[in-house]
Formats: structure tokens, sequence, C-alpha cells
């Protein structure tokens, strides 16, 4: 069997976590004996039982995929989707509705909302996102898969070690992710914060205010960059007071289960993802732009963190490789392509 | 300067004009000595200094590009948009208008307003693209699709019976249309190409009647070989053509490099590529007023003016180039 993983963001122009994703599931794929190929887009002879797309394909490309006997499987991020109001997503949904029935055939087709039906099966990284997936896609039941991501083996094997005076954030430094608005809040309630990313750009004015910011507050903020060695990375979580994730907008951190796998306690944004991969095992904070407020959750959770019981742990790369292996397996199964 | 090409949907599962336009380009831009590479998009360690995007890259996607210092190009075929009647793209138009200013954000037409440079194939193109979708006119650039050098040096041959259809059988096309027309009117017609899948009921239906009436139509699927292809332009006795929607076909391009007198569906793209030298047919009539077309068409081919010859890879490229510099 053969699977082809496809995907159009290209890694060079934006790293993060759907990276590490695409790469940590490649290879404990074929550490289960799972042969996996990068769509080569070019290449007019390449066959896979299955296309793996990261994203939402069209549904001309599902489409053109069957009429080829491929099968095709998509992992979609509802990030934005995902961190909306019930409100706006009643309204979203309503919004679908509307345009399928009165806007012309073109515009709709870029939506590419078809895909669901189409496709052979759709994954969701969180039971929260397969009832998005179902409900404002029409997604049918039996096709949502939630496979959740991985975690690689260094978080689970690092050594345990005294726990020290920072709180850990690891992301990508960029508006979404709040970035600036945690160290604002840190540089408030004097809690000292540690954060390891990169910016999509240095040029970006956002950067350019965090790192500013930092050069103000030594004491309270640390930045040294991004961390590419996943031992150190695993070490620092292991000896962080805690991990803290103030997203705006998030499908499911990849980093914060990284810190998990490491016993760390989390200060994640209130969303609906993070309550359902994390439950009571983790602390909250709402997504405000008051400094005063999200400073005194970082306080409070830097006082109790300590005492707070290690999070929900997650699941091993492997343990994910074996899950899609199974999806691959059952599509092939079904005698012909949707 | 090196280039990176980009393209959403995989030749594996979509093979075509546009394959052949993206290879084409690729390789003649090469021989002009100017590094071209795929873009790999699970390689962080690819640099590039133009990205040309073959379709409509996603908005956040340009912006990513640009952040990282290249320039982007796009080049988008329009062929259902530029097949529509006027009021359907006026309504599209206006609905574009409308989603702009109620959120633009992940609007894909965004694209338009953010890349470098866009490259329309014809002049309708590029004033679909301004009307419709709001590309800055100074963005615009016109480059036509060129045609390999073996179709105009193949050697001048006695044309034969055969009108030719070079195309990728399925609906758009009308390929099964066109066959039910010739073998309504005794004209006979060869059909090179494939489908899509081999199990499609159009496919299907088509290779049917093809097998039934094998005096009137000629199948024997498609032809991989230029040369080989560029003779069967020099023998045809003319080409047909009579898709429902078109960008700027290749296959017309190729036989018009050939001499090979063109009967092509009634669309923009084609008068203004064409204009008089070119005949044409409604591109949704029926089988009368088809069947009619085809067989005044295979009675006058002889003797039709010749097309204006089109570009050859070198100087697409040659233009290509230009405008790469040029940002």
């Amino acid at each position: 069997m053969k699977i082809l993983f496809d995907h159009h963001d290209p890694f060079h122009f934006a790293h993060g976590g759907l990276q590490i994703q695409i790469e940590q599931t490649k290879i404990a794929l074929e550490n289960i004996g799972v042969e996996v190929e990068w769509l080569r887009w070019w290449d007019a002879d390449q066959r896979g039982k299955v296309i793996h797309f990261f994203g939402r394909p069209s549904d001309v490309y599902i489409q053109q995929a069957h009429a080829k006997g491929e099968r095709v499987v998509f992992l979609e991020l509802l990030t934005g989707l995902g961190s909306r109001s019930a409100l706006e997503r009643r309204m979203q949904r309503a919004m679908v509705h509307c345009a399928r029935r009165f806007m012309p055939r073109g515009l709709i087709g870029r939506m590419c909302w078809d895909s669901y039906r189409l496709a052979d099966a759709c994954i969701a990284n969180t039971e929260f996102e397969a009832s998005l997936m179902r409900q404002m896609f029409d997604a049918p039941v039996e096709r949502v898969q939630v496979v959740p991501n991985g975690v690689e083996d260094a978080f689970f094997e690092a050594a345990p070690v005294a726990r020290g005076p920072w709180l850990v954030c690891t992301a990508t430094i960029v508006e979404r992710k709040r970035i600036l608005e945690l160290a604002r809040a840190a540089a408030a309630a004097r809690t000292p914060v540690w954060v390891i990313g990169i910016p999509y750009a240095e040029s970006d004015a956002y950067f350019r205010e965090f790192t500013e910011l930092v050069r103000q507050h030594p004491e309270h903020l640390r930045y040294e960059g991004g961390i590419n060695d996943r031992g150190k990375l695993a070490a620092i979580y292991r000896e962080a007071r805690g991990f803290v994730l103030l997203s705006q907008r998030e499908t499911r951190s990849l980093s914060s289960e990284e810190a998990a796998a490491t016993g760390c306690p989390l200060l994640l944004s209130d969303l609906p993802w993070a309550r359902s991969v994390f439950g009571d095992s983790a602390s909250y904070c709402a997504v405000t732009p008051d400094t005063a407020v999200t400073a005194q959750a970082l306080a409070a959770f830097y006082t109790a963190a300590p005492q707070r019981p290690p999070p929900i742990q997650p699941l091993s790369w492997t343990g994910v490789a074996q899950r899609f292996l199974a999806i691959y397996e059952r599509v092939i199964q079904e005698t012909v392509p949707r | 300067m090196k280039v990176l090409f980009a393209h959403g949907l995989p030749f594996s599962l979509a093979h075509g004009g546009l394959q052949i336009q993206i290879e084409e380009t690729r390789r003649a831009l090469q021989q002009s000595g100017l590094e071209v590479d795929h873009l790999r998009w699970w390689d962080a360690e690819q640099r590039g200094d133009v990205l040309h995007h073959f379709g409509r890259p996603h908005p956040e996607v340009v912006r990513l590009a640009q952040e990282k210092g290249l320039r982007v190009v796009m080049s988008e075929l329009l062929t259902a948009q530029g097949s529509r009647g006027r009021i359907h793209r006026g309504v599209q138009k206006w609905t574009l208008r409308l989603l702009r200013k109620v959120r633009s954000e992940g609007l894909s037409a965004e694209s338009y307003r953010r890349v470098d440079a866009v490259i329309a194939l014809t002049e309708w193109e590029a004033h679909l693209m301004a009307t419709i979708y709001g590309a800055p006119r100074e963005r615009l650039h016109i480059i036509p699709n060129g045609v390999e050098d073996c179709f105009f040096s193949a050697p001048q041959q006695p044309r034969g019976k055969w009108l030719v259809c070079t195309a990728t059988i399925t609906e758009r096309k009308r390929v099964l249309e066109l066959a039910q027309a010739a073998v309504a009117t005794s004209v006979p017609v060869w059909v090179v190409g494939k489908p899509y899948g081999e199990s499609d009921p159009y496919y299907k239906a088509f290779a049917e009647l093809a097998r039934a009436q094998p005096e009137f139509i000629r199948y024997e699927g498609p032809v991989a070989d230029r040369a080989v292809m560029a003779g069967i332009y020099r023998q045809a006795r003319g080409f047909v053509l009579l898709s429902t929607m078109e960008s700027l076909s290749l296959s017309a391009l190729e036989a018009a490099a050939c001499e090979c007198p063109l009967l092509l569906g009634d669309l923009p793209w084609a008068r203004t590529t064409f204009g008089g030298q070119a005949q044409y047919c409604p591109p949704f009539a029926g089988l009368a007023k088809t069947g009619e077309a085809l067989r005044r068409f295979h009675a006058a081919a002889p003797n039709l003016p010749l097309a204006r010859p089109p570009l050859r890879w070198r100087e697409v490229a040659a233009q290509l180039r230009q405008l790469y510099e040029r940002l």
C-alpha cells in the first residue's frame, strides 16, 4: 500500500505545528511498514492507493483522484472556525446554506464545501472539530474520523528534573498566537515567561514590537529564538514551571501536547479545542484584550502550577500512525471510490 | 535568478493542455539559461526568487511567499468564466464585490490583488481578470501559449479525409456530441485523446459509438509522440474542437502551426485568438446544427484561409523571462 501525502502550503513559507505533524506522521507510518511518498505534483507517473491531503482539497481534485481509482482522505485544521462563538458558527452555517442555493456555482466551487461529502474519509484532530465537520459541512457521520496529534518519544522519555522559575510558551510569533499580549501580561504581573519560537518573517511589525518589549523586560521575558533540537525542547518543558499558550485561534496545539507529555502544567486559552482535549487537567484563561485580566490569570497559574496534577497524556506518533493505517485500510477495502 | 513553479492539481490526476503548458514553459525557460524548479512543498530548505503559480494561489500563501522575499506571479486559466454568458459573468462580478465588502479575508479572489504579476493567455482573459477579479491593470500581462518546434517543422503532406479532434474525452470537450454529429452527417472524424478515467460513463458511451461506427469515427487513444501528432495535423483535412469551455486551446494552436484549417466552438477565446481565420460552431448547438457545421467545414476545408501561426515556446519563455526580471 502506497500513501501519497499532499499539502498546498509550502513548509518554506510557513513553518509550525502542521509541518511537524505531517513530517512526524510520515516517519511514524514508515516505521510501521507503510510506504509514504510526498506527492510530486509534476510527476504524471506517480501512483498511490490513497492520497492523504493535509488541508481541504477541491472537489475537482477528489473527483479526478476517484477517476484514477485512488482514494482521498483529508485532514483539515478548522482553526478559525473552531475558535468562533456558537452564535458566529450558527450564522456561518446559515450563510453556507444560503450561498449553496443562491451563489454562482463557480464561486461555490472555490469554497470546496462539497469535498466533505466526496472524500473517502475526513479526519479531525478533536471530537469538537469532528462535530464541526458534520454540522457545518454535512460531512457524512461514518466518514468522519478523529485522529489526534502525536508526540515524539523524546518528550515522553525526558528525565524528570526540578522545575525552575520560568513559564514557557512555544509558538510562532504571530498575532494569532497573542505572544505580544502574553509578554505584556507577564511584564505587568512580573511573572517570568520564556518564549520559544520564530516569526514567519523578521520584518514583521508584530515581531519587532515583541522583541522590543523583551529588551525592556529582561528579568521577566526571555527570548532566544526557536529551538530545533527536540531533545533540548523536551528538557526545557521538564524544567519549566508551566506551559502557557493564549492563542486567539487554535486547532490542537502540538506544543501544548509536547509539554503535557513531559508532565508540565498547562495554562491555555479557554477555547473548545483545549477543553475537549485536556478537560480539567489544564488551567484556562479567557481570550481578552484586557492585559490586567490576562496578567491576573498568569499570576494565579504561576502560583498554583507546582500543585497542579499533570495534564492528560497524548498519544505517541506510532499510536497516531496505527490509527491512520486503520483508516487507509478501511477506505481501500471499499471496492468503489465514492 | 531561480523560479519556482507551483500547481495545485497533480499531473497524475489530470493530464491535458495545462500540463503541456507548464512542462514546455519550464523546458524553454531552462534552455534560455534560467533556473526553474518545481516547488517541493515539503522542502523547507528550497529557495527561489520568483514563485510562478499555475492556478490561483491562496492569498495567505501569496502573503507568506512575499514575506520571504519572493515575487509571486500567477497564471490562471479562466476556462469556465470565459465561456459564460454576460449575465452570468455580471452576477459573479457583483457577488464578488459584495463578498469583498462583507469580508475579503480568505477570499481566494484577493490573490489577484496581492500578487506581483498576473498572466492571462488572451486579451479576453485579461479583461475578465480586471473586471471580475479586480486585478490591477498595471500588473496584468498577456502571454499566450506556445507551440513546440516540431509542429512548425513537420513536412507538408497531402491532406486526407479525416477531420481531427485532439482533446481529453470529457463532457466539457463535447467529444461524444461531435462523434454523434459526425455519424449523423457521415463526416469522418479522428478523435485523439483519453479520458480522465476509463470507467467514466461519458467515455464509455463515446468508445461504444466509435466501435459501432468505425468508418466515421476513428479512435485509437492518445498520441504521446509530438512529432507523430504533428504529422497527423499535417495530413488532416481540418481540426475540430467544439468545447463548451476553453481558455486557449493548445491543440488548436498546434493544429494552426501545421496550417490545418480550424472549426472551433464559438467562444470569446477562439474569436479573440483566431478572428476570421477559423470557422465557428455554436458551442451548445444541437445535433442537427452541429452536424451541418461539420459537414460544411469538411467540404470547405481545403479552400479555407490559414490561421496566423502561433508563438513558439522559446518566444513565450523570452516574454516570461523579461517579466520575471522586471519584477
